[in-house]
Formats: C-alpha cells, sequence, structure tokens
C-alpha cells in the first residue's frame, strides 16, 4: 500500500526545524516514528505551536511508491535523472507551487525518502563528512528541510524534471535530453541555477539550454565559463528585458557571450 | 534601477530619481486581487507618464507598457503587455497554482525595436545627441510591487477575501458577503491589515474567531435565502454548497449525503420558523475554520490553570 503524503503544517516544520539542533543524526536514520515522536515532543515544550503536526486536509496519493528509488540510491548525483523522473512521475498532482513549500519537501525528504536516501544522495559533500555537530545540523538544514532547488533533496529531484518539461515546449531537444544535460553536468546546472530569474522563464531556459548544448558548453561543465556567460547574459541584455525579445533576437543575444566552440577561456570584457 | 554604464546603453531613461529627462515623471497605479473561486491572481496596471518622446514611442508602437512579473520561491516569470486598443493598460490573471510566498510585479517601459530617443526634453548633461536605445531595453522603469501570498491557513483562505479600504477607520472592519461567487470580503484599512496580519499569527485564535464571525453571517444569509427560495436554487447558491461540502468534507465532518442540494445538507431547517435547528451555522462555521471558539476556550482555560 502507497502512503499518502501529508503536508507538515507550520508548527509541524517549525518542530521538526528545531529538532536539527538537538538530533541531527535522527534525521538520517529510517526511523519516521522516532522523528514524528520528537516533533510532536517538541510541540509539546513550545507554547506557540498549537496545531498537531500534519495538515491532515493537505494529503497526496503517489502513483508509484518511493521504494524503488530509495533501494537505487547512491552517492553523489549519478543517479538524480532517472529518480527525477520518477518523483514526477509519481507525482503529477503537485502543483509548482507545492513543490516549494518546505512543508511538504520536508515531509517527503523526511518520511518517504527517507533518512538513508538522503545521506546517501549527499555523502560526498564536506558536510557530511564532518564529525562537528553544527556541520551535521546545517547538513540536515540544507538537505531535508530549506527551499533551496540545488540542496534540498526532493526539491532537486522534482525540480530538474520540471525544469526540463516546461523548457522542452521552446526547445530543439525533448525533456529527456534536457533533463540529462542538467543532471549530468552539475557545475552547468548549478551555476544556471543561480540566476534564478533567468531560470524562471520557459522560453529563456530553453534558449540558454539549446544553444549552451550546441556550443558544448554543457558538456565542458566548467563552473567559470558558466558562470560567466550567464553573468554577461544578465550584464549586456539586462536580466528583464530578454521576455520581450523574438525568439531569434533572444537566441542572438545569447550565442553573443558563449564562449567559443574550442576555447577554453573565452574574451569575456566588454 | 539607475543608469548602468557597463551595459552600453542607457538604463533607464526614466525612473524613480535623477534620470535623462529632470522634469518627467512615470506613475503606475497597480491593483491586485486574489480569486479564490478560481485560484488565480488577477491585477490591472495603469501607467501615466509625462515625457512627450516616450508617449510617442508608444502611441508609434515603438515602445509598450508592460508588467514583468517575478515570483523567485516557485520559480516563474512572466510579462504582460498593454493591449493595442489600451495602451497605457495592462491586465493580467495568473493562476496561484505557479506562486508561492510572494511575487513583484515591475512596471515598464520597453523598446520594441531598435531606437533613438529625443533628447528635447532631455537634461543639457545628455545633450551631446539622441540616445541609441536597442530593442528590449526598458526606457522607464517603476519601483515594483510586492505581492504576498499568504496560505498559513488554507481552508480560511479558501473562503475569505481581505481587502484595503482606505475610506475605513483604523480598527474597523467590514464584511461583504458576495452573493456571485463563494467568498466573503473582509474590508479592513492598511493600518487594521498590517494589525490583522500580526495578530494572525498569535495561538489564541482572536483573528479565526472574527473569520468566524463574518461566516456565520453569511451562512446565516445563505440559510435565509434558501428558506424562501428553496425550490429555485440560483448557481451562487450552489456555489456556496459547493465550498461548504468540500471544506467539511476536507476537514473529515461527516454529512448528510441524502440532500445535497440543500441547505438540509449541513444543517437542519425548521419548516416552520426557518431557522436552523440541528446543526447551527455556528456550528458548522465552527467545523470550518478548526473550531476557533473551543480552541481559545481551551486556551482560556489552560491559561487560568497555570494561574
Amino acid at each position: 500500500m502507497i502512503e499518502p503524503i501529508y503536508a507538515l503544517t507550520d508548527s509541524g516544520y517549525a518542530a521538526l526545524y528545531s529538532v536539527t539542533g538537538d538530533m541531527p543524526e535522527l534525521f538520517m536514520q529510517d526511523d519516521s516514528q522516532g522523528l514524528i515522536n520528537a516533533i510532536r515532543q517538541s510541540i509539546e515544550r513550545n507554547d506557540e505551536w498549537d496545531e498537531e503536526p500534519f495538515a491532515r486536509n493537505r494529503k497526496w496519493y503517489p502513483l508509484k511508491s518511493f521504494g524503488a528509488i530509495v533501494d537505487d540510491v547512491v552517492p553523489g548525483p549519478a543517479n538524480d535523472s532517472n529518480h527525477s523522473r520518477y518523483i514526477r512521475e509519481a507525482l503529477p498532482m503537485l502543483t509548482a507551487s507545492e513543490m516549494c513549500d518546505v512543508r511538504i519537501l520536508a515531509s517527503i525528504n523526511c518520511f518517504h525518502l527517507g533518512g538513508n536516501y538522503v545521506k546517501t544522495r549527499w555523502e560526498t559533500s564536506s558536510l557530511a563528512k564532518s564529525k562537528n555537530k553544527s556541520d551535521k545540523e546545517q547538513f540536515v538544514k540544507l538537505h531535508w528541510l530549506e527551499s533551496s532547488f540545488e540542496a534540498n533533496t526532493a526539491a532537486r529531484l522534482f525540480w530538474l524534471y520540471e525544469y526540463a518539461i516546461r523548457a522542452a515546449g521552446h526547445s530543439k531537444f525533448d525533456a529527456e535530453v534536457l533533463l540529462d544535460k542538467m543532471a549530468d553536468n552539475v557545475n552547468f546546472f548549478h551555476q544556471i541555477l543561480r540566476r534564478r530569474y533567468l531560470m524562471a522563464s520557459d522560453r529563456i531556459r530553453a534558449a540558454i539550454l539549446d544553444i549552451s548544448i550546441e556550443s558544448g558548453l554543457v558538456d565542458s561543465n566548467k563552473t567559470s565559463e558558466v558562470s560567466k556567460m550567464m553573468r554577461l547574459l544578465n550584464r549586456t541584455a539586462g536580466g528583464i528585458s530578454l521576455d520581450i525579445l523574438s525568439d531569434e533576437e533572444l537566441r542572438s543575444r545569447i550565442k553573443d557571450v558563449m564562449p567559443p566552440k574550442g576555447e577554453t577561456a573565452p574574451n569575456l570584457q566588454r | 534601477m539607475r543608469f548602468a554604464p557597463n551595459r552600453g546603453f542607457m538604463h533607464p531613461v526614466l525612473g524613480q530619481r535623477d534620470f535623462v529627462y529632470p522634469d518627467g515623471s512615470f506613475a503606475v497605479s497597480m491593483e491586485c486581487q486574489l480569486d479564490t473561486s478560481e485560484n488565480a491572481v488577477i491585477f490591472h496596471a495603469d501607467f501615466e507618464i509625462n515625457v512627450d518622446s516616450i508617449i510617442e514611442l508608444i502611441d508609434m508602437r515603438k515602445a509598450v507598457c508592460q508588467i514583468w512579473l517575478y515570483c523567485s520561491s516557485a520559480s516563474y516569470r512572466d510579462i504582460f503587455t498593454s493591449d493595442k486598443n489600451s495602451l497605457y493598460r495592462v491586465e493580467g490573471t495568473l493562476t496561484l497554482d505557479r506562486l508561492r510566498n510572494s511575487f513583484e510585479l515591475h512596471p515598464l517601459i520597453v523598446t520594441k525595436e531598435a531606437i533613438e530617443l529625443s533628447l528635447a526634453e532631455a537634461d543639457e548633461i545628455y545633450g551631446y545627441g539622441s540616445i541609441p536605445i536597442p530593442a528590449g531595453s526598458p526606457i522607464a522603469v517603476h519601483r515594483p510591487g510586492i505581492v504576498d501570498i499568504n496560505d498559513d491557513d488554507r481552508s480560511t483562505k479558501a473562503i475569505f477575501d481581505l481587502r484595503i479600504d482606505s475610506k475605513l477607520p483604523t480598527g474597523a472592519w467590514e464584511i461583504q458577503i458576495d452573493h456571485n461567487k463563494p467568498l466573503i470580503h473582509l474590508l479592513a484599512n492598511e493600518e487594521t491589515k498590517i494589525k490583522f496580519e500580526t495578530i494572525r499569527k498569535e495561538p489564541y485564535g482572536a483573528v479565526k474567531t472574527l473569520f468566524l464571525s463574518a461566516l456565520v453571517e453569511t451562512l446565516m444569509y445563505y440559510l435565509n435565502h434558501c428558506s424562501h427560495e428553496s425550490i429555485h436554487l440560483g448557481r451562487e447558491t450552489r456555489s456556496w454548497m459547493g465550498v461548504i461540502s468540500q471544506k467539511l468534507s476536507e476537514n473529515r465532518i461527516k454529512t448528510d449525503n441524502s440532500n445535497r442540494d440543500g441547505p438540509a445538507y449541513f444543517v437542519s431547517i425548521n419548516k416552520e420558523s426557518g431557522l436552523p435547528t440541528h446543526r447551527s451555522a455556528l456550528w458548522v462555521a465552527q467545523r470550518l475554520l478548526g473550531n476557533p471558539l473551543f480552541v481559545s476556550e481551551m486556551t482560556l482555560e489552560e491559561r487560568n490553570n497555570n494561574d
């Protein structure tokens, strides 16, 4: 039987967040009940939290069990592409708005993907290897609780494919290609994610992805080159003004700031 | 936004401070409403500008009035452009499924093609010739409006719409029932709204109690309306029924399924008096809003015990 996903209430989320300081290790175990007990105890201790931990009227049934990807987790991003597709297909009923609600994302990370999945996925990070308690707390906040599309595990998986699907409507490539290119080249993906206002447009994202794939920038996976390209695109064209340009003009603007093929260090001086 | 030399063009030429046109003004009035029945945000913006050369560009369709919408939380941006029949007004509707927390509305006037802007009205310090500006450049910008979407209580939000009315005295509330939609408008002035948002976060249910009285009043209207016109249920009453049924169901309140189209679905009406008997409007409203009075009583009791 597939367990429904319940959104946390504000109190539930605040209580869960407070548990990170006392017991960060609890998040890294597959012990949902232990985590729920810790939330309840935290709520009982705090007079300002007056709700049940879960919002009973915010409930969704995944179309597929998460068990298949939970058993398939490996350290690092190698399986992100497949798992992203799986999660997006399991949760078609959740809207974009809901999939950036930390009360839902935290619930998925803690009670559906589970502690072992999230811990293993991010095992290669320096925070994961640290013995320092504050680092462990930070590790849990980043990958279980906070809203970053780069670091929150459920958000990262969902939005990878969501970005690809939405961009595909404006792209020369289909969603599967865009997904694989972003998931497999994290230095490229993280840099374009950092210009979130550019990523927020399906059309602009599609144009950036298309031209970056064609020019070889995606596969070069070089942080500095991608960062310079994005910075230059914003600086010369103006982040807002790109929306009004025709597809041809938009692509021309992006091509102008692409490092030429075969050159590793393009001249970006203007 | 100020002129930025590294962009390579004037950006913008008109804004909130000392730009190319010293006597220029650019004012935008925006209105944004939450339409909970459509789960959407509806907005419109009216642009006013006094710089002849920019007005000329707009009239010649070389520049357009736009609203650039950006929601960073839900990674969404969109551009809304004025209609060809009303060049200085921008309207838009957007579903809430794509938005979270808050979004920004940036009023802009943007060039549609490469132009050279006349300096007839411009400051002397820019008097070295006309200003070349590429296509897609914002030539006039206005401070953005930031719209908060509070969704900390979804069952409540689905029924209530908080509006600002500056004519109301501070601290006053006005409750209006929308007869066409399943929506109660709570009117407050700006200062009251701020207070409202503050107390809404407090745990003792003060605002929910206000919601409760608004909802009871609305339900009583509905019941009285239906008791007189029970045979001809209008579309608006069915809309109300839909919302009420759905919310009761979300809160796991069992109701009598035998009479879904009538008020007895959630409340029994005394045929002689026409008043609710078995389940009162207060009973229903309490359950729709998570029993705020009960919570308040409990809290008061707990407080007394603690004292």
